[in-house]
């Protein structure tokens, strides 16, 4: 009986000194100290402590008496509820929704609610809801890199029978970030030919947390202006960021010492909607196969 | 038959040694002569080959011809535009300045809009505004939302 109510309770309670991200539902519970929360397509309840930032996109976030959030608080098409008695010291900013602020809580920052968002089309909300969450995984530090010669994404030919050793991240027409040969410890890149796409996979390792960290921040100090449908997300242990360039989609991802990337090109001018999503679904084909991949060679 | 842009970007792709035929290089070649998205896509290329080359593979490279590089810098100069006459010029730095004028207005509005709006419902398509850690600029067509710690270090970035 006991263990039964402990695993119904386990969803719902979030470890300690840990960011939580989820899709669905999620309740932070009373005796529960999380640092960052992102939420999709769900609504999110808050009886304990946040010490960091909250964000959830297509869902309510709800702060029963007693929560705390010490950082900003945003809700993207949702509408936030603060009760009597809860506390936020950020600011608090609702999009395409409505913000409810009981008498007695404690808001610090000022609070802004835009109901209306003429911008923020149900487009972009679909793709932030699907981007915001990434499942960053990376290959094992024991995995040598040049094992993902094997790697056979489907639809997929590659451009050469083994993978290249890089020292600069080469992001198409977006343009290249030089890595430190004296940072990285291993590296692979691949160019694949589809029918309509040319499809590169890089995956680099370098010696440390911090290096890795690093370069992540000045490839999107570098980069970052020169993007569109940009979701770029660094709460919790490293980031992720998917985003598009010229006829482009990218997605890069690192995770300790690892970074990966997997970019997609069409050959096609001014693609639309339609051409688009293909490119974005045969992006993330390639993603899962990367994954799977990984899942396979640690079996 | 004439052939699109993206068939001779599938050319610049393609390893010239194995993939290429003779006619095809020399169409290729011609095309690039030609069209200038085709060319930066072929110089980037080659760039990044030069590049891998430098840090020295066992595996033999494939290799772009060799006249590729020179044509293109050759017809660069080439179609280098010519500077734009005084009056044009001045023109459009009377006309960029009017804009950086305007949009700097417009900001302040909606800054005072946002500031005085705290805990309103606004209904808005136009909006810029940067607080603690947050920084929003909303447009008819865009979407700019930055949320970053106390340090500026983690966060959620949206552009669109």
């Amino acid at each position: 009986m006991l263990i039964a109510a402990l695993l119904l309770l386990a969803p719902a309670l979030a470890r300690a000194d840990q960011s939580v991200m989820r899709r669905g539902d999620l309740t932070i519970e009373k005796q529960s100290i999380v640092d960052d929360v992102v939420v999709a397509d769900g609504n999110l309840t808050v009886r304990g402590k946040v010490r960091g930032s909250v964000f959830v996109v297509n869902g309510d976030a709800l702060l029963s008496p007693g929560a705390s959030v010490a950082g900003n608080l945003t809700v993207l098409s949702g509408s936030l509820w603060v009760s009597k008695g809860a506390a936020v010291e950020g600011e608090s900013n609702v999009f395409s929704g409505e913000a409810h602020v009981e008498e007695g809580a404690n808001i610090a920052g000022e609070v802004r609610a835009l109901e209306e968002v003429s911008s923020l089309t149900p487009e972009k909300l679909a793709l932030i809801s699907r981007c915001i969450l990434f499942d960053r995984k990376t290959p094992p530090d024991t995995f040598a890199l040049s094992g993902l010669d094997r790697l056979a994404p489907p639809g997929l030919r590659p451009v050469r029978r083994r993978g290249l050793k890089v020292f600069e991240l080469g992001l198409f027409e977006l343009g290249r970030m030089p890595l430190d040969r004296d940072e990285v410890d291993d590296s692979w890149q691949m160019n694949y030919r589809g029918r309509d796409e040319w499809v590169r996979v890089a995956v680099v390792r370098f010696k440390t947390d911090d290096e890795a960290a690093r370069f992540w921040s000045g490839l999107r100090e570098k980069f970052e202006g020169r993007t569109t449908y940009s979701v770029h997300n660094s709460l919790g242990e490293g980031g992720h960021w998917f985003f598009r360039h010229r006829e482009a989609t990218y997605c890069l991802w690192f995770s300790g010492r690892t970074l990966q990337a997997v970019m997609v090109r069409q050959f096609k001018d001014d693609p639309g909607p339609r051409e688009w999503k293909e490119a974005e679904a045969f992006r993330d084909q390639v993603v899962a196969a990367l994954k799977s991949f990984y899942d396979a060679s640690e079996k | 038959m004439t052939m699109s842009c993206q068939e001779y970007q599938k050319l610049v792709l393609a390893d010239p040694e194995d993939e290429l035929g003779r006619a095809e290089r020399e169409e290729l070649m011609r095309h690039l002569a030609e069209c200038a998205d085709c060319r930066k896509l072929a110089a980037e290329l080659r760039l990044e080959l030069q590049i891998f080359q430098a840090i020295g593979r066992a595996e033999p490279l494939p290799e772009l011809p060799p006249w590729l590089p020179t044509r293109i810098a050759a017809r660069a100069v080439e179609n280098n535009p010519r500077r734009r006459p005084l009056r044009a010029r001045l023109a459009l730095a009377l006309g960029a300045a009017a804009l950086v004028i305007g949009l700097a207005g417009g900001y302040l509005l909606s800054w005072q809009s946002s500031s005085t709006g705290a805990a309103d419902s606004l209904s808005l398509t136009s909006i810029s505004f940067q607080g603690r850690g947050i920084g929003v600029e909303i447009g008819a067509n865009s979407f700019v939302l930055h949320s970053r710690d106390k340090d500026g270090k983690k966060g959620i970035d949206l552009e669109f």
